[in-house]
């Protein structure tokens, strides 16, 4: 019943909620408002759609070379391909170094403050009854 | 003459795949720039008191991207973009040629 109530209320107060983060060294409790896991899975997304993008890209350039009577220009495809591609990894490298640093904030933060509990649950109950006591 | 028709026919293969790179050009820079703006949002919403590792990183990502830099995704974007303007203006000017019925005429 009481995690009924909390997730309802976690819904209702804030709806795109994933993550929350409540600072005990504050004397009032601050809560800080994490979309940011949501923000994650979109740029998952985005690098899958640049990852195509290029490959597609890269295809199409690839075939574009077939079509040139001109060596100079059939070498210069070589360059323009590996520039593509070598950003891509770089992109991706990065992006997967990022993901992995902000999983294991959130679950830092998240054992940081195990005393409020860890599930959402306990999190929204426990802000819920203070922001009621407080008035 | 036949060797004429032959690269007319190729040169105009080559400007249909033209046509059909700048959708693709058009669909990459989107994607890019929605990761720019997904990436500026992590950014803003990833407090953490202890995060620095996270900006770090995130500047990491940035650079790569290449926004008004000349390394990165972006840079090389625009210079196959440059390469395939220069390759359409080769392949134009070659089917202008060989309409006059002299494709190798330079």
């Amino acid at each position: 019943m009481a995690n009924s109530y909390s997730n309802k209320w976690l819904s209702a107060t804030c709806p795109n909620a994933n993550t929350f983060y409540v600072n005990k060294n504050y004397s009032k409790y601050f809560i800080f408002y994490f979309p940011a896991k949501k923000n994650v899975v979109e740029l998952n997304d985005d690098m899958k759609k640049i990852k195509s993008n290029v490959a597609k890209l890269v295809a199409d350039i690839e075939a574009l070379k077939g079509s040139i009577d001109s060596e100079n220009y059939r070498k210069q495809t070589e360059s323009i391909i590996s520039a593509l591609n070598n950003s891509v990894s770089a992109i991706e490298a990065n992006m997967n170094s990022l993901f992995n640093s902000c999983v294991k904030r959130l679950e830092a933060n998240a054992e940081s403050d195990a005393w409020f509990g860890d599930t959402a649950a306990n999190y929204a109950r426990y802000i819920s009854e203070s922001i009621l006591n407080r008035k | 003459m036949a060797s004429n028709d032959s690269f007319t026919m190729e040169a105009e293969k080559a400007a249909s795949q033209l046509q059909s790179i700048n959708g693709t050009f058009r669909e990459l820079v989107n994607s890019v720039n929605n990761m720019v703006q997904d990436l500026t949002d992590l950014q803003t919403n990833f407090y953490s008191p202890a995060g620095k590792d996270s900006t770090l990183i995130y500047e990491e990502c940035a650079k790569n991207i290449g926004v008004g830099q000349d390394k990165g995704l972006y840079p090389a974007i625009k210079g196959a973009h440059q390469w395939c303007s220069a390759v359409d203006q080769y392949v134009q000017d070659k089917i202008h040629k060989a309409s006059n019925g002299n494709p190798y005429d330079d």
